[in-house]
């Protein structure tokens, strides 16, 4: 029996601590090495952190404060100096790689559920199937009575009857609001001398992390990843293993046109899919081309006032014409008054008739996805002289949505995501 | 499969000696804190003084047990080459 000459490092709730680990020697054969066949192998000078370590300075740590605040608040509770605690860099480091390894066992596990279900790699599928064919909508006999409801006139009525988008049985539908995130880039190195703000001649670099929310029912799921074309692709993984296949696709989004153009990409061959603009980026949108294209607030609320109820009640060749025929002298940019309309003409097969979906109890907004945007990134990342290098963003951001997504037991347990929806409250 | 037994036993007493500033660990693989009357007397202190002295035992106690532990051979261990 030989003691080991490197200790075993632990990194506990209980503190960080040491001890001596044994093997035994026969010949050239080591025979019973404990600190690999006893205890998790660990490599080098890496501290095996315990499960309860994880779920203090992870769960309720560095995924709400920052890591030099999350170090101070695990070293004080368990009475830990701060040279004999776990520093502040190290708990940066374990944080992203833990999202790191949460997002590997991601892709493997996609990996295997597209192998499972028969479709390539990408996300192809190999064979016929019954995608997206239990999708089913209101009967035309709900929505005309939805559209009779609206208080407009009769020649708006008409035209609202002949909106492209249809009216979704949402017990049949997949919703996902999709959108990227980005927080300020880290340098690789810090400016000596950094130039005078107004002066910079390079504008902010910034990294993305993708952020996409999935509901069905009562449950919801968030996914992340460094690019749209990763998280559409852990999407249809998920969708396949949740065994919501034969449902309708609903993407609500904020007409973002790669991200738009990166969905029907990906989901072109599943029966039903539905892209809808979300209400509150299509009003935002108005307002600020309208403030770029005409002369003062006071132009700009009146046309508004007259251009929102067309939107609202889906009217997108109205709402262009209405935009077409302004006053001349009341524009200041015409580039914007052209933009907005390109911008209609764009999404004018995304814009649905928001009165008759808000009348049939349908959702309108994006606002889930926002929102989880917001938990997963913008409050933990997006602070004062906070910035990010890509992995350290989406690493966090991965730890997040575990938690988020009530998996953090099953993975510090097993390392494995349970990859199912959750009831979030 | 043997099993194991956990016991913790903690002892507040009047003494003589020095004021120690941090846990001292004993010959018995028990841990000491001696401090003064006045921390002694404070619920604040005297609980941040019992806090740190338990903490440095468990501490102790684990990497102990552990250490105890690795030395048992297990059935059918693995071997490999000596590095």
């Amino acid at each position: 029996m030989q003691a080991h000459d490197t200790p075993y490092q632990v990194d506990g709730e209980v503190g960080r601590f040491t001890f001596t680990t044994h093997g035994v020697e026969q010949g050239s054969e080591l025979r019973h090495r404990t600190s690999r066949w006893l205890f998790p192998p660990v490599q080098g000078k890496v501290w095996y952190r315990t499960c309860g370590f994880k779920e203090v300075a992870l769960v309720h740590g560095v995924v709400d404060d920052s890591y030099r605040k999350t170090t101070a608040l695990i070293n004080r509770v368990r009475h830990q100096s701060a040279e004999d605690g776990t520093p502040s860099r190290t708990l940066c480091d374990t944080a992203e790689g833990e999202g790191q390894q949460i997002l590997a066992q991601l892709e493997r596990q996609a990996d295997r559920i597209l192998q499972e279900h028969h479709f390539s790699p990408e996300g192809e599928p190999q064979e016929e199937g019954a995608w997206g064919k239990a999708s089913t909508c209101f009967s035309p006999e709900e929505v005309g009575e939805a559209i009779d409801a609206c208080e407009v006139p009769d020649d708006w009525k008409a035209e609202m009857r002949t909106n492209p988008v249809s009216y979704e049985d949402p017990s049949s539908q997949v919703y996902t609001s999709m959108d990227d995130v980005g927080v300020k880039q880290q340098k690789a190195e810090r400016d000596k001398k950094p130039p005078p703000k107004r002066r910079r001649k390079h504008p902010k670099e910034y990294v993305e992390t993708t952020v996409a929310q999935v509901d069905h029912d009562d449950g919801s799921y968030v996914l992340v990843g460094s690019h749209m074309g990763g998280v559409l692709r852990l999407l249809l993984a998920f969708l396949l293993d949740n065994g919501l296949w034969k449902h309708g696709l609903t993407f609500l989004t904020d007409g973002q046109k790669t991200l738009q153009g990166a969905i029907l990409r990906a989901f072109s061959w599943w029966g039903k899919v539905s892209l809808l603009l979300d209400w509150y980026h299509l009003e935002k949108k108005c307002k600020e081309q309208l403030s770029l294209a005409m002369k003062g607030r006071d132009l700009r609320n009146a046309a508004l006032e007259k251009l929102r109820p067309l939107l609202w009640h889906g009217l997108t060749d109205r709402a262009i014409q209405f935009l077409g025929q302004l006053d001349p002298e009341t524009i200041k940019r015409e580039d914007a008054r052209e933009g907005l309309i390109a911008s209609l003409e764009r999404n004018k097969p995304y814009i649905p008739c928001y009165a008759v979906r808000k009348e049939l109890g349908l959702r309108n907004s994006s606002n889930r996805g926002e929102k989880a945007n917001d938990l997963v990134v913008s409050e933990r990342q997006k602070h004062n002289g906070m910035s990010w290098s890509p992995e350290g963003s989406v690493g966090l951001a991965a730890v997040t949505a575990l938690v988020r997504n009530q998996e953090q037991d099953i993975w510090f347990d097993q390392n494995i995501v349970p990859f199912e929806l959750a009831r979030v409250a | 499969m043997s099993q194991y037994e956990i016991s913790v036993e903690i002892k507040i007493k009047e003494c003589k000696g020095s004021v120690d500033t941090k846990p001292v660990e004993q010959a018995n693989g028990a841990f000491r804190l001696v401090i003064p009357e006045a921390t002694a007397s404070s619920i604040d202190e005297c609980e941040q003084a019992l806090l740190r002295t338990n903490f440095a035992a468990v501490r102790q106690a684990l990497a102990t047990h552990l250490s105890a532990v690795s030395k048992k051979k297990p059935r059918n261990a693995p071997t490999e080459k000596v590095e």
